[in-house]
């Protein structure tokens, strides 16, 4: 459970920089303000994702691994798929 | 970049769209309730009113069988299997297997059902273990798993229909992934609001994005299952075996310890569930004797999966001094990578190797599938809105993927309305009725936007009021399940209380926004 919920939470906050920084998403909740990123940002956000995962196997954590990954997808699906307000749609 | 050209996509978007359009409801029917199915032993657990987390073998349930065993044909003895069910009480069954008419080979004996706390005998039946009283404490799971697995239907016909349903949703899966040109841009794109299409479009893409790697873990595991047993395994008997079957099983389980009927003493099944526990690090699931009273008794003990060890395992024991064998692997004798392979697809469909945590993500991942089905099927269907055929489909999109939902908690009301009657019969007979008033109604209200609040409020309504309807029916109260340690029974409560619940908030906020856009609509007229 440990194991779970603290890769989760690393790999949410990775998920969450990548939500933030991806530009498609800034063109619809952040309109009319700049544009913000970058490769290193992105990057960081991709590693804060996956490394947890890595370590899970790493440690052998099987159980920890599969569920970690499978709520990961339902995190990031869930959301991804908010709706943007009346204001923020193009 | 994509990998395939125009033309390919053009036949490959065909591909996606029919194999998800042929039998999509259907899918959605079986995905459904395989993610309702995850937690049908919490839900058989619920609906018996609960009983303390004690564990199955807690009992010295030794000198019991033995009590038992005299009470039964010495045919009997063959094989004994010992498990706890969702109400907490233990199954004995003593079984030998004959041929039956038509060649098939079935257990036949006593089956016991003891009191989980004080090992006395609840039930007793005796027979051919396919004709004997259903066993009433599990008629609400086993309705759940017998629609994911069969949709209802005589073996091995819904075995078929399952296993070509898992490879459709495979098919649909694979040809998702080569449709996608910019996959891992998709993770991340925004529902767009400009048109209504486009934006169910998104969230389709969106939603089968996230859930690609568990779309096909469970569209395969589930096609594994369903064809194993129907086709796999009667396939690999002909071709490998030659049709000896059991040659066949054998070499897929080992071949059987040598023939030695003289009496002898079984061992403390005491010690050995000690032994395997200590063993293990967890108690086992379920128990079995082979030879039960002979030299060559052998006891099987069957262990669930672990946090630190995905799949179950099973001990074996030598049955009269409980010498403990050695753990015997899922196929043959000695471990090796198909073995592993084998059983790691157990868990991987059922999401029980964690405890209630991984089931709450595979519950999660199962209703990610249905709303991805619905929606592709949905978008199918806009497409092709000039077509009066494709619209009356568009129709039963919403009374299938509703109704279903309705018509499950409608078993949940026959099962406990079922006072003195079987409650097997009434939970199916309560999900036919519920269905049959879902296309009803379906029928009936000819406004989607009304329709699918209906649906809803139908549904919210259901959900809470299930809860009551068991409290009602004699079932534990909160305090009284409380104080016997029946967690379950409250946590089941909660969630069908916060479902219903967000089930009727989303029709008074759709009411809200329809009241909102009116006003808007008629000014600009």
């Amino acid at each position: 459970m440990a194991f779970f919920l603290t890769a989760t939470a690393v790999s949410c906050l990775g998920l969450a920089l990548l939500l933030r920084f991806n530009k498609k998403r800034q063109r619809v909740y952040f309109k009319g303000r700049p544009q913000r990123g970058s490769h290193t940002l992105t990057l960081g956000g991709w590693l804060l994702v996956l490394i947890p995962g890595v370590a899970l196997l790493f440690l052998g954590q099987w159980s920890a691994f599969l569920s970690w990954f499978g709520g990961l997808t339902v995190i990031g699906w869930l959301v991804a798929v908010k709706k943007p307000t009346a204001e923020q749609s193009p | 970049m994509s990998v395939v050209n125009q033309a390919q996509s053009r036949r490959l978007v065909a591909v996606h769209g029919w194999s998800g359009t042929v039998l999509g409801l259907l899918l959605y029917v079986v995905v459904l309730t395989g993610a309702i199915a995850v937690f049908a032993h919490e839900i058989g657990e619920w609906a018996t009113g609960g009983h303390a987390s004690v564990e199955a073998f807690a009992q010295p349930i030794g000198p019991r069988l033995e009590e038992l065993a005299e009470d039964v044909k010495p045919e009997y003895l063959d094989e004994v299997v010992v498990f706890s069910d969702s109400a907490g009480n233990i199954q004995v069954r003593f079984h030998t297997h004959e041929e039956r008419d038509g060649g098939r080979i079935e257990d036949i004996g006593v089956r016991y059902i003891l009191d989980g706390n004080n090992l006395e005998v609840l039930q007793r039946d005796e027979g051919w273990f396919s004709e004997l009283p259903r066993d009433t404490s599990g008629a609400l799971e086993d309705f759940i798993v017998d629609v994911h697995v069969n949709l209802y239907a005589p073996f091995p016909w819904g075995l078929y229909a399952t296993g070509i349903l898992g490879l459709l949703m495979l098919s649909a899966v694979i040809s998702g992934v080569l449709l996608h040109k910019h996959i891992i841009k998709d993770l991340f794109v925004s529902p767009r609001k400009s048109s209504k299409l486009l934006f169910r479009k998104d969230r389709h893409v969106l939603a089968g994005s996230w859930s690609l790697p568990f779309g096909f873990v469970l569209a395969f595991t589930g096609a594994f299952y369903s064809f194993a047993i129907s086709i796999g395994l009667p396939v690999v008997a002909m071709v490998a075996f030659g049709g000896d079957q059991e040659q066949m099983i054998e070499t897929i389980l080992g071949a059987p310890v040598p023939e030695n009927t003289a009496p002898a003493q079984l061992a403390s099944l005491e010690d050995v569930i000690a032994d395997t526990t200590r063993r293990n690090g967890a108690p086992p699931v379920s128990l079995t004797v082979s030879h039960w009273g002979r030299a060559d008794a052998v006891i099987s003990v069957f262990h669930g999966p672990t946090e630190e060890q995905l799949y179950g395992q099973v001990h074996l024991f030598e049955g009269t001094s409980g010498e403990y064998k050695g753990p015997k692997p899922i196929v043959g004798t000695e471990p090796s990578m198909g073995a592993a392979v084998v059983g790691l697809i157990g868990p991987l469909h059922f999401g029980n190797f964690g405890g209630l945590l991984s089931k709450i993500v595979w519950l999660s991942l199962g209703l990610a599938c249905c709303y991805v089905t619905l929606t592709g099927l949905q978008m199918w269907v806009e497409r092709r809105a000039e077509s009066k055929a494709w619209q009356r489909l568009g129709r039963l999109i919403p009374i299938v993927g509703y109704g279903t939902a309705i018509s499950l908690a409608g078993a949940g009301f026959g099962y406990f309305l079922s006072a003195g009657g079987d409650p097997s019969v009434w939970v199916t007979r309560a999900f036919v009725i519920t269905a049959v008033l879902c296309i009803m109604a379906g029928y009936a209200v000819r406004d989607r936007r009304l329709m699918e609040n209906v649906f809803r409020a139908a549904l919210g309504l259901g959900l809470l009021a299930l809860p009551v309807l068991r409290i009602l029916t004699g079932g534990p109260g909160w305090g009284e399940a409380c104080g016997a340690g029946a967690s379950m029974v409250i946590g089941v409560d909660l969630v069908m209380v916060i479902a219903g619940a967000a089930a009727l908030r989303s029709v008074s906020r759709e009411r809200a926004t329809a009241r909102s856009v009116q006003p808007a609509v008629e000014s600009a007229v």
